[in-house]
């Protein structure tokens, strides 16, 4: 195996495991310090993408410079799709926290069915990709790495993404936010008995999970196109990772991502017809064998 | 615990009076025989094909709450039996050359069973969502090597067309195709529909069925009684499994053209909420969910083609207001409140 392909595999791998991490963190961290299966979580990474795709080709008037394009991706549209959720967790979302597990994942499966065609209604059902003036991961250009050139927007991806685990972890580590999301995952009513305002914990939480996938979706586009089938693949494997890293852990999230990316890059290059198949065969095994998956027995942070 | 899905709000074995039965079994067999008259009457190709459409889904929904309703399992992965239904008939028609339809179906419905014995045996360890969760990651295994076209069975995503077998060894299939389904085919489905629903009200009602309903209301207490939990979980997947292959593998002569799409999560959630829709703890529920969901999308359709929209309100709805009621169990309900008021006043 020569040395270069190994290394545009890891690179690639270390893309999707990025991606992979932008939709599923907020899974599981909803799942774990609210107690709610949001099925649809993956969703908002589908409606980040178009949001981002649209957004972009609007931007071509006025402006194609690299930094406005990257700025908008990276924190207006994430910015946006927050107080969008903020207002949906506050109305669609409220009931479902009262209900049990399974009746969470039917009723957020018809939240799928509901976005999928606002999706379809908005910007159509034909794939649409970002114009080529206004694609940011054209006007980057390559880097050198390690003697292999790779994409400069894809390294880019990838450390937004080591900010985003940084900051959320730090986020549970050092604020009172992260502090009372920890308790709440341990004991929901004890810390509503202490006086502390849970729906307005709740709120924040929950848009803020929302927010980081449409920022993976965001960043996704420039690379991709904007189908109505990113949803559906992306729900998936989001709830691959997030069984493999264990239900409720942010460690392992950023772990079943790697693995899942890695699986998936090097898994194109060398079974392009398993390369799927390997995914959820790894999530059946680790279900059967260790439900609670790789960290789910341990806290959100730990 | 098992997953406690608050159905059936009276467990205990009610005695059915006689005159009940006879009214039960006397609207069942006036219905089956308006059912079996209606295109011959009509000579209405659209509404035969769109009633073998809904009562094969209605046989598929009928299996698949053998393990949601009655023993208290969510899965995600029926697909994968209403799917090997489907391509059990395509590929034994096209690889070994079987053409009589009811040897295709017995096939079919086994080689659902075998299916579901596999991902069973896999799966029933598991509780709640971890349940539904390994279902959906085994189905999607499936899926994923039908749509590469792994083994070379499948042809992949562009699916295999399907000629129409044949009866008892007349050569019914060469006749066209409308005359096919309204003459023939159509009573196959009602047929098999109706043999269904009392094979199932028999076994459910059997301590076999009974035995489920008491895993699903308390796990610990039956482990106690002495009962095999998973065996018995085991057990009722294999039913399950071969019910709904029996109803995907009609559905795929109706169809025609086979695709890994039937195979898909997508349509296990079709499925899962044909039952919900109708109601997951009523009998009949999960007929009157697959004409309802059905019916709906036809609706939907002549008005928008954004029926998704619809459909998942709709399904959202349900579950918070409904829950396992479902439309068939709620409107038993309004019923028994109208009649109550009537005998107060």
């Amino acid at each position: 195996m020569p040395i270069e392909s190994l290394t545009v595999n890891a690179f690639n791998g270390l893309y999707f495991a990025a991606l992979l991490f932008f939709a599923s963190v907020g899974l599981t961290l909803v799942f774990g310090i609210l107690n709610l299966l949001n099925m649809a979580h993956a969703a908002f990474y589908g409606l980040g993408a178009y949001v981002a795709v649209w957004t972009l080709n609007n931007m071509g008037d006025v402006t194609t410079s690299t930094v406005a394009l990257l700025t908008v991706l990276v924190l207006v549209i994430p910015l946006v799709v927050f107080v969008l959720s903020a207002a949906l967790d506050k109305t669609v979302f409220a009931p479902l926290y009262e209900i049990e597990h399974v009746y969470q994942l039917l009723a957020t499966f018809g939240v799928i069915l509901m976005i999928d065609d606002i999706i379809k209604f908005i910007w159509g059902a034909s794939p649409i990709t970002v114009d080529g003036a206004t694609d940011p991961s054209r006007q980057l250009g390559t880097l050198d790495l390690l003697g292999v050139s790779v994409s400069a927007y894809r390294s880019f991806v990838i450390v937004i993404a080591i900010a985003c685990a940084v900051g959320l972890y730090l986020m549970f580590v050092k604020t009172k936010l992260g502090k009372i999301s920890q308790a709440m995952s341990e004991d929901y009513e004890m810390v509503q008995m202490l006086g502390i305002n849970v729906n307005r914990v709740r709120v924040l939480i929950f848009s803020i999970s929302v927010a980081i996938a449409a920022l993976g979706g965001a960043l996704f586009v420039p690379f991709a196109t904007a189908t109505p089938a990113v949803t559906l693949e992306y729900v998936l494997l989001s709830f691959a990772v997030i069984v493999i890293g264990g239900l409720g852990s942010l460690k392992g999230v950023i772990v079943a991502a790697l693995v899942i990316g890695m699986v998936r890059s090097f898994g194109i290059a060398y079974f392009p017809a398993l390369e799927l198949a390997i995914v959820f065969g790894l999530m059946a095994l680790v279900i059967i064998f260790k439900p609670e998956g790789l960290f789910g027995d341990e806290g959100v942070v730990e | 615990m098992s997953t406690r899905l608050p159905t059936f709000e009276d467990v205990q074995i009610k005695e059915v009076k006689g005159a009940i039965l006879d009214k039960r079994l006397l609207t069942g067999g006036v219905l089956f025989v308006a059912l079996a008259l209606y295109p011959g009457l009509t000579m209405n190709a659209y509404h035969t094909r769109l009633l073998a459409w809904i009562m094969c889904f209605a046989i598929a929904a009928l299996g698949f709450n053998v393990v949601l309703g009655y023993t208290g399992l969510l899965s995600f992965g029926h697909a994968a039996f209403f799917g090997t239904g489907m391509y059990t008939v395509v590929i034994a028609m096209q690889s070994a050359g079987i053409t009589d339809l009811i040897v295709l179906l017995v096939l079919a419905t086994l080689m659902a069973g075998v299916v579901g014995a596999i991902i069973g045996a896999l799966s029933v360890k598991t509780h709640e969502i971890y349940f539904a969760l390994l279902t959906l990651a085994l189905a999607q295994l499936l899926y994923v090597l039908a749509a590469r076209d792994v083994g070379g069975l499948t042809r992949g995503t562009d699916g295999i067309a399907l000629n129409r077998p044949d009866f008892l060894g007349i050569p019914i299939g060469d006749a066209p195709a409308h005359i096919y389904l309204m003459g023939f085919y159509y009573h196959v489905i009602l047929v098999c529909l109706f043999a269904t629903i009392i094979v199932l009200w028999i076994v459910l009602r059997s301590p076999f069925g009974l035995t489920l309903k008491m895993i699903r209301e308390n796990e610990m207490r039956a482990e106690m009684s002495g009962v095999p939990i998973l065996r018995y979980r085991l057990y009722s997947m294999i039913l399950s499994a071969m019910i709904v292959g029996l109803g995907g593998a009609l559905y795929a002569v109706v169809v025609g053209h086979i695709t890994p799409e039937y195979l898909d999560w997508t349509m296990s959630g079709e499925i899962v909420f044909m039952t919900l829709l109708g109601g997951i703890g009523t009998f009949l529920g999960p007929v009157i969910g697959a004409g309802g969901f059905i019916l709906l999308q036809e609706v939907a359709l002549n008005f928008t083609t954004y029926w998704h929209f619809t459909m998942g309100l709709v399904l959202f709805v349900v579950v918070l207001t409904l829950r396992e009621k479902g439309i068939w169990g709620g409107a038993k309900a309004l019923v028994d409140r109208v009649n109550d008021r009537r005998d107060d006043s």
